[in-house]
């Protein structure tokens, strides 16, 4: 997998279905309101900032993977530590997205089927997709994204009758400190998250290509995501959904052109399961890459069963039940901003103070000489 | 508990074939180590689930940290 390299289309497609994963479950946050818009403009425009961050880590050292930058910059055992937490973040973000998943599918189609039995189907996909490498599941990605937009767009389009622009108003009536903290969670998730990327991206053929596709990736991912939302909201009303589960999955279960459209919600579910596996299958394959590499193993295929177990094992233990889950997003977007914001915020001001100061020595070195 | 018991044992054994066995094989010991340290923990941790044994909830422990951290935990 270390020799595989993925095209810059492909890393596009995985980002936005990295970012669609969950976020289009949890499409509108519990505190959102009318003003998400704003909201969702301050945590893209703060994500643009991070993602010029991702990439120029990735930029300023070509040819090395992140734990060579880290132990570059901060030591070996220090920079090995900020690795570690990248790996750790990506195994528990794996088991935190499978719980998400297997509680909705439980609470929303089949209520008497044991969670474990979704989590064991989704965790061996994930298992499959890592063990064939991150070149097939690029090229699976990028055959199932156009697949997955169309899908969206039909729901958006069928559901347009049902539209009350009433649900949008009033329009900027909260304060500065609510916008704030919905774009801090709208941030968290899913556009933090996509720090995991850093562990698969060094397989991008064309490093100085990095910058552009996180930025097609988030433009493209955010859009889809604020589409989903303005839907939600237009059809829903936010009063509604403040009481549902998956806010997306209602919107399109009331949807009926004649008796014959209707109940099309399955083709929602189908989507969001698709996402939910690429995005568990990214945090998988981060998390085994990045293990491989610290402990410095010459295959990093033969951990992606044992690991991807692991994985299964949290997301049954992670929670008690879904109240817990939901509350815990409080607690996540706090927990894990180090490792969303800090650690690549001050690698990179490390990095590129290094990388002058070297820069600087070698031009002196070459007017000494002549 | 009993068909718990018997789906996680199949997933374990079919998981333990296909992708234990050729790390045997390679005979490479550092992988052998981890593979079947992380095969072992997760089929410890697992079973113990499956007993129902009460075992520290990750967001428990996150969630005891954030409140000591925002001194909610005191309250």
């Amino acid at each position: 997998m270390g020799k595989e390299v993925i095209t810059a289309k492909q890393a596009i497609a995985m980002l936005v279905m990295f970012e669609l994963g969950s976020a289009l479950i949890h499409a509108t946050h519990a505190r959102d309101n009318q003003d998400f818009w704003l909201s969702y403009l301050a945590a893209t425009v703060f994500a643009l900032f991070t993602f010029f961050i991702y990439s120029r880590i990735m930029i300023l050292y070509p040819g090395k993977n992140l734990l060579d930058i880290n132990r570059e910059l901060f030591g070996k055992v220090a920079g090995s530590i900020i690795f570690a937490t990248y790996i750790f973040y990506a195994f528990s973000l794996g088991a935190f997205v499978t719980r998400h998943f297997t509680e909705v599918i439980q609470i929303t189609s089949l209520p008497e089927t044991p969670q474990y039995a979704f989590a064991i189907c989704i965790i061996l996909t994930c298992i499959y997709i890592t063990r064939n490498g991150v070149e097939t599941f690029g090229r699976w990605c990028l055959f199932a994204l156009p697949v997955i937009i169309a899908i969206f767009s039909l729901t958006v389009v069928v559901s347009a009758y049902l539209f009350d622009f009433q649900n949008l108003k009033p329009v900027l009536q909260s304060d500065a400190f609510l916008i704030a903290d919905n774009a801090f969670n709208n941030y968290s998730l899913p556009f933090g998250e996509s720090v995991v990327f850093l562990l698969v991206i060094d397989s991008l053929n064309f490093r100085k290509k990095t910058l552009k596709v996180f930025y097609i990736g988030l433009i493209l991912g955010a859009f889809l995501i604020a589409v989903a939302t303005l839907r939600n909201i237009l059809v829903l009303g936010m009063e509604n959904i403040q009481l549902l589960t998956s806010a997306s999955i209602s919107a399109v279960s009331i949807i009926q052109l004649t008796s014959y459209l209707e109940r099309i919600e399955i083709i929602v579910i189908i989507n969001l399961i698709i996402c939910g596996i690429a995005k568990i299958a990214v945090c998988l394959a981060g998390a085994v890459r990045g293990t491989a590499k610290l402990l410095n193993l010459n295959s990093e295929r033969q951990l992606a069963a044992p690991i991807g177990l692991l994985m299964l094992m949290l997301s049954i233990n992670v929670f008690k039940n879904a109240m817990q889950l939901n509350e815990w997003f409080d607690v996540y977007r706090w927990i894990f901003l180090p490792v969303q914001v800090l650690f690549p915020l001050v690698t990179w001001v490390i990095a590129e103070i290094k990388t002058k100061v070297h820069k600087n020595k070698r031009v002196k070195a070459v007017e000494q000489e002549n | 508990m009993g068909e718990e018991i018997v789906i996680f044992t199949v997933l374990y054994a079919v998981l333990i074939f296909t992708d234990l066995v050729p790390v045997y094989r390679s005979k490479s010991k550092k992988a052998i180590f981890f593979c079947t340290g992380f095969f072992a923990l997760a089929f410890i941790l697992q079973v113990l689930i499956i007993f129902k044994v009460e075992l520290p909830r990750y967001a428990d422990l996150f969630q005891t940290i954030y409140d000591f951290i925002t001194g909610k935990g005191g309250k």
